[in-house]
């Protein structure tokens, strides 16, 4: 079930209302058969993955906890680490992983052939997924204790609203939650709503209208001209973060309304002066996934090895968190660029410190601050060519062209969805940077009156209502 | 404001519900008809024509399809050689959901002499965007319900997402506004429906289309066509289906048959130029691969023209009124079951 759907207008107060109505003993089962109903309108057996999937991790952290010795624990953890990660390559990287085999037997001279797995990648596989993982490792290190009620656990990872593209919650997050009494808070469901309406209009409004004119210029990449394809490639920028954190926002808002909090996943990227700094305000919770669970422990395992331990820690994250957007080599390159830039950030993080330090004019400072900005922006924005290019070779011929500046007109495609595109687009930005710096601070957006707030977001039902794109496709983070 | 809302918190969160589905409420309600007063009163573009088309024309000759329809068939080509009135009802990117939904529209106001269906087979594949695109007559729903059960083929949930006003007019704010008699006093050009395409192509080779296996022929399309064609000839209206040139060619494929056979169904020929030499072989008559230019256009009206001549209507009209076919037979079986 998608939440742009009118099938979630009619599942979500149903929900809401059944939980508040059911007793706190109860409401696991409420939630988790609501859950399992949200997953298995996609398809029956999804529900069958995730249920595998929970069962192994609960019964793996108690043994863990059980284990007297040190090898139990590791025996245990790397039990549910194969099970986990070979059910998720078995679902997304047996074919990609075939593939690769196969050119490689044939270099080789070798006549075998791995056959593909005709298989449908479970939707949300790669959030809980890692969910679960990070779970064990917690449990592993003795930072949270397993969670012996298997209803609670259940809940932990089937919890309908970021089941399909998270956020990739931590359970020592969540798990308290829900052993927490959670009673009907009105403030929770005033701002529960405001959040799902402007995630709506983030999904809607600005990245369902980009996704019209990316799609009518990337599907026929050869017959556009350089600038059509800078501003395609810019456009996307903006589309999949309006998508994802738009879909976030939802999610957090569901959960808001039902009195949970799931941690934010974005924290105004676009604004970041750097690549690590993006890094940070992008989906925060796979970041801080793998810098707690992947960089974390390899620098510390290789700190003997100074810079070269921290640009292999760097490497192996970033192609992790690559990899885990897809079987492509695209989203390898994608993950590996990443690295390059930021393990040269980290190199040189301290010399660009002195050179700010030595920049005393606010003018300087200024437009030091937003070209770094834009360069930031530029790189994101050229590096996500390879996430939405099918092929290697059209990525390549989108910055080939790009970079060539050749000439030619700018292809507008129908001039509405030109316009409602660039002013979803400046809306969005203008309220991230009232987010980020307090400007734009007057009285109707955060008005003292109940009314003009409420009249706020009555506009903004409206403005969904009126150019939200209502035949759109579903959130770009599903296919991960 | 906030103050003044006294009482339990059930009770402050109740009247701020209240009052905010009001707002919404109310909001809807006046945006959606002052958005309904100005698509109304457009005076060109293609909700304008569409309005013509379910609601104004009188013509003898109509045309129906998407793209190739609305770009091919020169009004006065027709005209003169008919000496019939002529209105195109063809518009871009649309299906034959949208053609049935129109003709429907049309024969509730009077009956036509002639139709020309410009259809190619393709049409006949399941895409979405064919269901998606019938927000084009999103607007006509409320006094049209005639078209309401082709309109609840874009979603189960369509009559409820009518209670809303602006709904219907969603993403139409800019062409409304733009097409707004205001700015355009006077109609130019939109009367006939027809709009003509003045570049020409690059010369370049004859594309081949190769469609994905997964395609695969869309019941409900062959329905609606079912349907269209019915519907002619019951109402004895001469009915021409065209397969117009393209600078294309595809392999014969499951949707040439489906088409074939819901033909065969009402003894109705397909006029098939998609692979005719004279416009084939020469690029200069095209635009890009899909569409004459309209100069083109020019020379297949003609050739149109000139065939439909040959046949007196008058004769296949008595014909087919006696016939007295069946929209719905039941020995009709359908090319996918």
């Amino acid at each position: 079930m998608l939440f742009n759907s009118f099938e979630f207008l009619l599942f979500f107060p149903a929900v809401v209302v059944l939980f508040y109505l059911t007793p706190h003993r109860w409401r696991w089962l409420m939630v988790s058969l609501s859950s399992a109903f949200f997953m298995a309108f996609a398809r029956l057996d999804f529900v069958l993955v995730i249920l595998s999937i929970i069962m192994v991790n609960y019964l793996s952290a108690i043994l863990m906890e059980r284990s007297a010795g040190c090898y139990g624990k590791k025996w245990a953890l790397a039990a549910s680490l194969i099970l986990d990660i070979g059910l998720l390559s078995y679902f997304k990287y047996f074919n990609f992983l075939a593939d690769n085999f196969n050119s490689l037997f044939d270099l080789l001279g070798l006549n075998l052939d791995i056959p593909h797995l005709s298989v449908v990648l479970p939707l949300g596989i790669s959030f809980y997924t890692f969910q679960a993982i990070g779970y064990n490792i917690e449990v592993y290190r003795g930072s949270m204790k397993a969670e012996r009620n298997l209803p609670l656990f259940l809940t932990y990872l089937l919890f309908f609203p970021k089941l399909i593209a998270g956020p990739i919650e931590r359970a020592q997050n969540f798990l308290p939650q829900l052993h927490s009494r959670i009673s009907l808070n009105f403030h929770n469901i005033n701002s529960g709503i405001k959040l799902m309406i402007w995630g709506f209009f983030k999904k809607l409004v600005v990245a369902d209208r980009i996704d019209i004119y990316v799609n009518a210029v990337y599907g026929n990449i050869e017959q556009h001209s350089s600038i059509t394809l800078f501003t395609a490639s810019v456009l996307f920028a903006f589309q999949i973060y309006a998508d994802f954190s738009g879909y976030t926002d939802i999610a957090r808002g569901v959960a808001r309304v039902m009195g949970f909090r799931l941690m934010e996943n974005f924290e105004r990227p676009f604004l970041a002066l750097s690549v690590s700094e993006f890094w940070r305000r992008w989906h925060i919770s796979l970041s801080s996934w793998a810098d707690d669970y992947i960089f974390k422990p390899i620098v510390a395992q290789k700190r003997y090895w100074g810079n070269w331990g921290v640009l292999y820690g760097v490497i192996i994250t970033f192609f992790v968190i690559g990899i885990w957007h897809g079987p492509s080599w695209n989203f390898v390159l994608f993950g590996l660029f990443q690295a390059v830039v930021i393990f040269y950030e980290l190199l040189t993080k301290k010399s660009r410190k002195r050179f700010r330090k030595k920049l005393t004019s606010p003018l300087i400072k200024g437009l030091h601050n937003h070209s770094t900005r834009i360069l930031t922006f530029l790189f994101i924005t050229f590096s996500m060519v390879f996430f939405k290019a099918p092929t290697f070779d059209d990525a390549m011929m989108i910055l080939s062209r790009v970079a060539t500046f050749e000439t030619g007109t700018l292809f507008l495609g129908s001039l509405s969805t030109f316009v409602f595109a660039w002013s979803g687009i400046v809306f969005l930005v203008l309220a991230e940077i009232r987010r980020e710096y307090g400007w734009f601070d007057f009285g109707f957006l955060s008005n003292k009156y109940m009314l003009v707030r409420l009249l706020k977001y009555s506009l903004l039902v409206l403005i969904i209502l009126m150019i939200g794109v209502f035949d759109g496709g579903q959130f770009i983070y599903f296919q991960f | 404001m906030n103050d003044m809302i006294t009482g339990s918190p059930v009770r402050r969160f109740l009247i701020k519900a209240l009052i905010f589905i009001s707002m919404i409420m109310a909001g809807d309600l006046l945006t959606g008809s002052i958005l309904r007063t100005f698509y109304f009163q457009q005076t060109e573009g293609s909700s304008y024509r569409t309005t013509l088309a379910m609601e104004k024309t009188q013509a003898d000759l109509l045309i129906f399809g998407s793209s190739s329809a609305l770009h091919h068939y020169v009004p006065k080509v027709f005209t003169d050689s008919l000496a019939v009135s002529y209105f195109n009802a063809g518009r871009d990117g649309q299906s034959v959901f949208y053609f049935d939904a129109v003709l429907r529209a049309i024969l509730k106001r009077y009956i036509p002499r002639m139709i020309i269906l410009d259809i190619h087979p393709k049409q006949l594949f399941r895409m979405q965007e064919s269901y998606d695109r019938l927000s084009a007559i999103l607007p006509y729903y409320r006094n049209h319900p005639e078209i309401r059960e082709v309109i609840t083929l874009k979603s189960r949930f369509e009559k409820y997402k009518m209670l809303s006003s602006i709904y219907p007019f969603n993403s139409q704010i800019f062409s409304i506004l733009s097409s707004h008699r205001m700015l355009h006093p006077t109609p130019h050009g939109d009367e006939s429906g027809y709009v003509p395409l003045r570049r020409s192509m690059m010369a370049q080779p004859r594309d081949t289309i190769t469609f994905r296996p997964e395609m695969k022929i869309d019941p409900n399309k062959i329905e609606a066509l079912d349907q269209f064609i019915g519907n002619c000839v019951q109402k004895g209206i001469k009915l021409y289906v065209i397969q117009s040139p393209g600078h294309w060619h595809y392999p014969d494929n499951i949707s040439d048959t489906a088409l074939a056979i819901i033909l065969g169904k009402y003894s109705v020929e397909l006029w098939d130029y998609a692979d005719d030499p004279q416009f084939y072989t020469r690029t200069e008559l095209f635009q890009d691969l899909s569409h004459l230019n309209h100069d083109g256009a020019v020379i297949f009206s003609s050739v149109v023209a000139q065939r439909m001549a040959i046949e007196p209507v008058a004769e296949y009209v008595k014909k087919h009124r006696a016939s007295d076919v069946s929209v719905s037979d039941p020995g009709y079986i359908r090319p996918n079951d």
